[in-house]
């Protein structure tokens, strides 16, 4: 801010002339206006090449799930000791992506931050589909997937329970409870602007589906009662699970004796990572988004900034958990957890340690400053800085923790196979094809929280008081 | 056919035939289609219930059955049960095993006719119940699916009657000549019967020759006794009589034919506190008899004459002056000579010169060694390579016009300089007999499938000259006939093997009942040696240093797949070499020191020329090898039949010659190239860890205790009274004691394992993934002296951790340290599951499939397990073994890289026969399944049923497990914790008894006696 030559950035969430019309009409075309979809038109070529893109990496997903199941858990590169590689590592990390989505709808939604609302529609179907590709992990990791259901409670004749002391039956209760959640929460969200898209529908068969979907909503004060009800009580509901979810995540590790894992930092710490790898996904798509369809009005630079401070705030906690780990380490005297910081460090995996420190550590400290905040493809830049890393902060946790432990008669290396890249990738797909598949058919901003929000923002303008900013209560 | 011709001719119209099925049906039929194509007989049409039906073992009674003109002999099982014996009860045989020419008493685990499980006799000396690792595997290589299954002549089919028609129309040709140009190549023969039967042969073909070889000889053991006695004869030393031993290039702890007895016998004298014995170790390549030693050097193998005539010199025996080679000290010498001259024991590595073996011998005389010496085991005792020269010479010469050879694999196996395969094809008639096909059998016309020693009758002496009798259990898989057989057969004697080897021994054991107690015990009593006296002299004996200048190979048999005969054994190459860790290769062993000076690494090529042969291999670098010598095991780089061994080793035989078989110079230059090589260990250093505690006599002594100064005592908190937990129940609480001051590291534990747990082998590739299956391993640690004190090789000043390694390389920290192979220590520790009282596996395991029992044994439930493989994230010992394939069953997968071992025998007849190996009180695992040791928990409910049904507690030493009953120093101690009085709270209570990373609070059920050397008081600080 010293800087004079830097515009001080707008605390406006709705750029532009906007009236109702005009919003529903900018978020509403992007799936109603056909061109938007055909390869015939400029925009549509783009969509069409990534949406090809994400079919030809779900083909490869298809692939290697098919030659996992066929093959066995050999085909991937984890062995003893590093049991758990790039299957843990994936699902972690995929979990982690889908907080941002969680945290916007529900401790946003809780706290007014009015400023989520252009946002969180797309941040919710983030999470949806992140945690759909991290499900995928613990099912297919496990030897024998066709008897994974056993994780569940469920009643048989053996009178069998699954063991309740285990943090990955934690697990199965977490995630699944996490993502119906999320399901629901942005189902009902959804439903004004399905009878919105209904309403506006051209084609037979669009207004069709769109109005199955939309269950009858006509808008009545009784529907918004209802509605804004649901709502709420389902952000209630949301808001221990941004903490509970990763949390129980983390004592995957945290409940075991492993040297690396075996850590009472790691909820917070996980918590606060997952909420970093999540900001940096939705930014992440978000920027070349806005750009594309032409949606600048309503993902404006203060959303941006505001995003880039949360990702600063979190990934400070974040290198704060790092240091911290290198202090339990020595200050503990135990020559097994020494060890490992130090093979941590200077190992035959350094490079992925300091590669995490870099990316997590050092290039999101850039965001301090405004300037580096506004400029865009910077942004762009760090948030891919920080997926990488989140990435390798797992890495660093599971296959390197695990790879020189407490005998060193059986240390190994963990090399990953092309079909554990296989599967990453597969699900980066799965991820790219669901998202555009939202794209086309969902409107991807939330068109009757943008008209409720132009709305306050007239209110505001009548009472002569300053454009709706976000951040106040 | 005529008959079926017949039967179809004497149909009138209105009989029809429903088809050709119909027609099959007709004994005539089938006997001419078994005539036609005898492959069609192949054994995995031997499903469970024929083989219950031909099979069966010590009641088999030989007969002849008529309908052919060969003799068939059947194995035939319980006609009618025994009483008592319910179906699914092991039976138990005795019978002998080969090895080096000598018979290893055994007793065979048979289910249902099928032999699972070799284990030693423990009636016998030369066993006592123990066994090695070459013992256990020889049981896969009975149900080897690449046996030869076929009579065959120039590659097509035959059958054995068309090659006795053959052999017996040739005998006679020859008789007018006296069978001249006849050649027959055996092993060393040692059987009285199968000698008596070759006499017969050449006293009815005169000018017939006999030849013997072996690659794995005594040659230069037998020189060296008629260098110092004057006569022949073999030496067996008394270990458990021996107040010191030195060890001169010599492996009496792993890889002797007596290996059992002496290893037994001498860590009999290794008990802390009780006059422990001392030993010294001399050797030109690491062994584990110089990993035990408390004193070793390593010397190029002409120096070790050196040692030995100074050893001789100071103890009187002989008057030389040698100069002492670098690393021997005077003091040393003395020290040494010290110890001899009061109890001691000289012995010499059978491959070392007949010098050093004469030498030996009159120090052991001179010192009044406890050393016996019976007359050669060995019928008609030859030098096997002067033996094999002649067969060459005669071959180049084409004097040869029928060869028989009858096992072995010579032209594998002879020295390069007799090109003994480039004269074979030229040989009209050559005959190969022999249990698998090989390079041998491929350049002979034709080939005869050899039963195994479980298939036969036979009988073999054994260490003091016992005689061990052979029985079949099972009828010959590939109805193979043994080398006895063949020959009766070809001189028309149609008697069964089993009246042959009773005639021989009809004057000890006149009557059925006697025949039928030595079978029942597996050999003959009273039929051992007398030893001879004999006196000693070194007269003329030249000990003027021959040490030649250049790089010395050492040839020595491999540890696991011994002469290359083992090589088709999944188990043998998958088991981690004792000292390398290494499996399926035999890579070129050198001191880190030579590694460095030729400037190459772990798995760098190296090109090794001698004898006018080069042979390229990648390079291991063993801490504790001689400098400028090369150690290049034998038996790998087999290139014919047999989907285990192809493509795996490096074949250094050829490097051999005639006159330096065991020791030659060479030249070893780097070349470029890499060859990924597999081992089951990765780091080699503690890392100053206390996981193998260690100490002198001096130390332990002091406080009955080998704790590490420092060492942090954990309080014992928990909410819970787990300590008496037991108590409270009333059950037996099972707990293991292994005391590594008796581990010699020699992988008994782990073959033993292996065959009764059913485990699989997965092959090198896996084995480099890090997923090698073994329940048990045996971890080995370099640790160095360093100013008189032990150190972790890598640590002290410096960082504590190494360089990146991918796999076993050394790092250039950790090679520093090894860089002086004398100063350089190995330790070893077998590491199986602990069975902790508060195991970190089970909570964390999602579906409760791995629990405890009321008895303390942590339980793996594989029908309940998912694989979800967190246990073994959590276990800090690491103990828990995946399957990442369904490796049991050899899974038709195409994972890019070579992969070995069971899973290449991909037909389902090869799945089939192998199966018959299994053992059926173990579950077989699937795939996605995690597994684990479980203590044998098989044998422990088998004896808990037993107990009960006699309504009594389990005895204490009733159980035994499979590591436990084969490890040959007795180093493992199973029992119940809760009985004070048990051999395994005993040992619990020895004052060496620590249990392993117990600071994490898991309560280990397996603890370790720790490690004592016994150094010289004068040289404990040198």
């Amino acid at each position: 801010m010293a800087d004079p030559k830097l515009r001080p950035v707008d605390d406006v969430l709705i750029e532009g002339q906007h009236n109702y019309d005009t919003i529903t009409d900018r978020i509403g075309s992007v799936v109603l206006n056909q061109d938007n979809f055909s390869p015939s038109h400029a925009k549509g070529k783009q969509w069409f090449l990534f949406i090809t893109l994400g079919f030809l990496l779900v083909s490869v997903l298809m692939l290697s799930i098919g030659w996992l199941l066929y093959q066995g858990i050999g085909i991937w590169g984890n062995n003893q000791p590093s049991a758990w590689g790039f299957d843990i590592i994936n699902f972690v990390w995929w979990i982690g992506i889908g907080h941002a989505g969680t945290l916007i709808s529900a401790i946003l939604l809780l706290m007014r931050q009015k400023w989520r609302m252009s946002i969180n529609r797309f941040a919710e179907a983030m999470t949806i589909f992140a945690v759909m590709c991290a499900g995928l992990f613990p099912l297919l990791h496990t030897g024998r997937p066709w008897a994974a259901y056993w994780l569940f409670p469920y009643p048989n004749w053996l009178a069998m329970w699954p063991n309740f002391r285990s943090p990955l039956v934690w697990d199965v209760f977490a995630v699944s409870t996490y993502f119906t959640v999320s399901l629901l929460f942005w189902g009902i969200g959804l439903i004004p602007d399905f009878a919105t898209l209904r309403d506006r529908a051209k084609s037979k068969t669009a207004r069709l589906v769109y109005g199955i979907a939309s269950l009858g909503w006509r808008g009545s004060t009784k529907h918004w009662h209802r509605y804004e009800q649901a709502y709420l009580i389902l952000g209630g509901l949301s808001t221990p699970l941004v903490l509970s979810v990763h949390s129980i995540v983390s004592f995957d590790f945290a409940v075991s004796i492993l040297p690396g894992w075996h850590v009472t930092l790691f909820p917070p710490y996980f918590v606060a990572g997952a909420v970093f790898a999540g900001f940096a996904m939705v930014l992440a798509f978000l920027i070349p988004m806005r750009a594309m369809y032409n949606l600048k009005d309503f993902v404006t630079m203060k959303h941006i900034d505001w995003m880039c401070k949360i990702m600063l705030a979190t990934g400070m906690i974040v290198f704060y958990g790092y240091l911290a780990e290198i202090f339990f380490s020595f200050y503990s005297g135990n020559q097994y957890e020494a060890f490992m910081m130090k093979n941590r460090m200077f190992g035959p995996y350094g490079w992925a340690y300091w590669l995490l420190i870099l990316c997590n550590g050092i290039v999101p400290l850039t965001l301090w400053k405004q300037k580096y905040r506004q400029h865009l493809p910077w942004v762009w830049i760090v948030t891919l800085f920080v997926s990488v890393g989140m990435w390798f902060e797992r890495f660093v946790i599971i296959p390197m923790s695990l790879h020189r432990d407490f005998l060193p008669s059986s240390w190994g290396m963990y090399v990953p196979t092309i079909w554990d890249f296989g599967m990453f990738l597969g699900t980066i797909g799965l991820f790219f094809f669901l998202m555009f598949l939202f794209i086309r058919f969902l409107p991807m901003i939330s068109i009757f929280e943008m008209r409720e929000l132009l709305h306050r923002t007239k209110e505001g303008e009548h009472k002569a008081e300053p454009a709706v900013t976000g951040g106040e209560a | 056919m005529s008959a079926i011709r017949q039967k179809l001719g004497g149909k009138s119209g209105s009989a029809y035939w429903k088809g050709l099925e119909q027609l099959a049906e007709t004994d005539e039929f089938k006997e001419w289609l078994d005539d036609e194509f005898p492959h069609r007989r192949s054994i995995p049409e031997v499903d469970r219930r024929s083989v219950l039906k031909l099979m069966g073992a010590s009641l088999a009674l030989a007969g002849l059955a008529g309908c052919r003109n060969l003799p068939q002999e059947k194995v035939i099982p319980f006609v009618r049960d025994p009483e008592n014996r319910p179906p699914g009860t092991a039976l138990h045989y005795a019978t002998s095993m080969p090895f080096g020419g000598y018979g290893f008493p055994v007793i065979v685990e048979s289910h249902e006719g099928r032999p699972t499980k070799l284990d030693g006799n423990p009636d016998h000396p030369a066993s006592r119940g123990l066994s090695d690792c070459f013992v256990q595997a020889a049981i896969l290589n009975m149900y080897d699916p690449d046996r030869l299954g076929d009579v065959t002549q120039k590659g097509l089919i035959n059958t054995w009657d068309s090659f006795f028609g053959m052999s017996r129309k040739m005998l006679d040709d020859m008789k007018p000549t006296g069978g001249t140009g006849f050649h027959l190549l055996t092993g060393a023969v040692t059987s009285p019967t199968l000698y008596g039967q070759i006499q017969r042969f050449l006293k009815a073909f005169p000018n017939a020759k006999w030849h013997q070889y072996e690659v794995v000889n005594n040659d230069h053991e037998m020189a060296g006794t008629r260098l110092a006695f004057g006569e022949a004869v073999q030496p067996m030393y008394r270990f458990a009589e021996a107040r010191a031993v030195l060890s001169l290039d010599g492996c009496f702890m792993a890889t002797t034919p007596h290996t059992v007895a002496y290893a037994r016998d001498f860590a009999s004298t290794r008990t802390p506190g009780q006059g422990m014995s001392r030993l010294w170790a001399v050797e030109s390549s690491p062994t584990l008899t110089g990993a035990f030693a408390d004193h070793r050097v390593a010397l190029s193998p002409a120096e070790v004459l050196q040692v030995a005539a100074a050893v001789a010199a100071k103890l009187g025996v002989m008057v030389a002056n040698v100069d002492l080679p670098g690393g021997v000290t005077s003091k040393w010498i003395d020290a040494l000579a010290e110890d001899l001259s009061r109890g001691g024991l000289v012995y010499v590595g059978a491959h070392q010169s007949a010098e050093v073996h004469a030498i030996a011998h009159a120090i052991n005389k001179k010192i009044g060694a406890p050393v016996d010496y019976y007359p050669l085991a060995e019928r008609a005792p030859v030098m096997k390579l002067d033996s094999l020269a002649e067969l060459a010479q005669a071959l180049s010469s084409g004097k040869v016009k029928t060869l028989l050879i009858a096992g072995g694999n010579p032209v594998y196996s002879a020295p390069g300089d007799l090109k003994f395969g480039d004269f074979l094809p030229a040989v009209t008639t050559s005959i190969y007999l022999g249990e698998s096909g090989n390079e041998t059998s491929k350049l002979c016309q034709w080939v005869l499938p050899e039963a195994s020693f479980l298939e036969t009758w036979g009988d073999l002496p054994s260490l003091d000259g016992t005689i061990t009798l052979q029985q079949p259990l099972i009828e010959p898989l590939h109805a193979g006939k043994s080398l006895l057989e063949v020959l009766a057969l070809m001189m028309k004697d149609t008697r069964p093997s089993e009246e042959m080897v009773r005639e021989t021994w009809k004057a000890v054991l006149p009557t059925q009942m006697a025949w039928e107690q030595a079978l029942h015990d597996g050999f003959i009593k009273g039929t051992q040696a007398q030893p001879k006296e004999v006196t000693a002299s070194l007269a003329g004996l030249d000990v003027s240093p021959k040490a030649a200048s250049g790089t010395y190979a050492v040839f020595l048999p491999d540890p696991t797949i011994w002469d290359g005969s083992y090589a088709n054994n999944g188990w043998m190459q998958e088991l981690p070499k004792p000292l390398t860790k290494m499996t399926w290769d035999n890579p070129v062993l050198m001191s880190p020191a030579t590694a460095e000076q030729l400037g190459v690494q772990f798995e760098d090529h190296v090109q090794v020329t001698a004898n006018g042969v080069t042979v390229e291999a990648p390079v291991f670098v063993q801490p504790g090898h001689p400098d400028n010598v090369v150690t290049l095991h034998m038996g790998g780089g087999r290139t014919e039949t047999g989907k285990v061994l192809g493509g795996v080793g490096f074949d250094f035989m050829k490097l051999r010659s005639t006159r330096h078989p065991n020791f030659a110079v060479v030249q070893v230059e780097k070349v470029k190239g890499k060859t990924p090589l597999a081992t089951a260990q990765l780091h080699h250093s503690m890392e100053g860890r206390d996981i193998i505690r260690e100490g002198t006599v001096a130390d332990f002594m002091k406080d009955n205790s080998l704790e590490p100064e420092n060492l942090h005592h954990f309080e014992d908190v928990t909410l819970y009274n787990l300590t008496k937990e037991w108590e409270k129940y009333g059950y037996p609480q099972y707990g293991m004691v292994i005391d590594l001051n008796l581990c010699v590291g020699c992988n008994a534990c782990v073959t033993a394992c292996q065959s009764e747990n059913n485990i699989p082998t997965v092959g090198k590739g896996e084995v480099s993934r890090g997923r090698e299956m073994h329940w048990i391993r045996v971890d080995r640690y370099y640790r160095v002296k360093d100013a008189g004190k032990m150190r972790d090789v890598g640590t002290g000043a410096g960082s504590p951790w190494e360089s990146p390694a991918q796999s076993g390389s050394i790092s250039p920290k950790a090679a520093q340290d090894v860089l002086d192979p004398n100063s350089t220590m190995t330790v070893f520790q077998p590491i199986m599951c602990m069975h902790c009282e508060t195991a970190p596996c089970e909570p964390v395991c999602p579906v409760a499939a791995t629990v405890h029992s009321h008895e303390g044994l942590n339980q793996m439930v594989y029908n309940r397990c998912v694989g979800t493989r967190y246990c073994s994230n959590n276990c800090p010992y690491k103990v828990r073994r995946f399957n990442y394939y369904n490796y049991q069953f050899g899974s038709r997968d195409q994972i890019p890289g070579k992969d070995y071992g069971q899973r290449n025998f991909q037909t389902e007849q090869d799945i089939k026969l192998l199966r018959l190996l299994h053992n059926p009180d173990v579950t077989v695992r699937s795939r996605g399944v995690m597994e684990k040791c479980t203590y044998c928990v098989q044998r422990i409910n088998e004896a808990r049923i037993v107990a009960k049904k006699e309504e009594r507690e389990i005895k204490d030493g009733e159980i035994v497990t499979a590591c436990q009953q084969a490890c040959p120093t007795q180093a493992i101690t199973f029992g119940n914790l809760a009985d004070p009085a048990s051999a395994v709270t005993r040992a619990r209570a020895n004052g060496r008894n620590y249990g392993l990373l117990t600071e994490l609070n898991t309560r280990p059920r397996t603890t370790y006696l720790g490690r004592v050397r016994n150094p010289h008081p004068a040289l404990e600080t040198a």
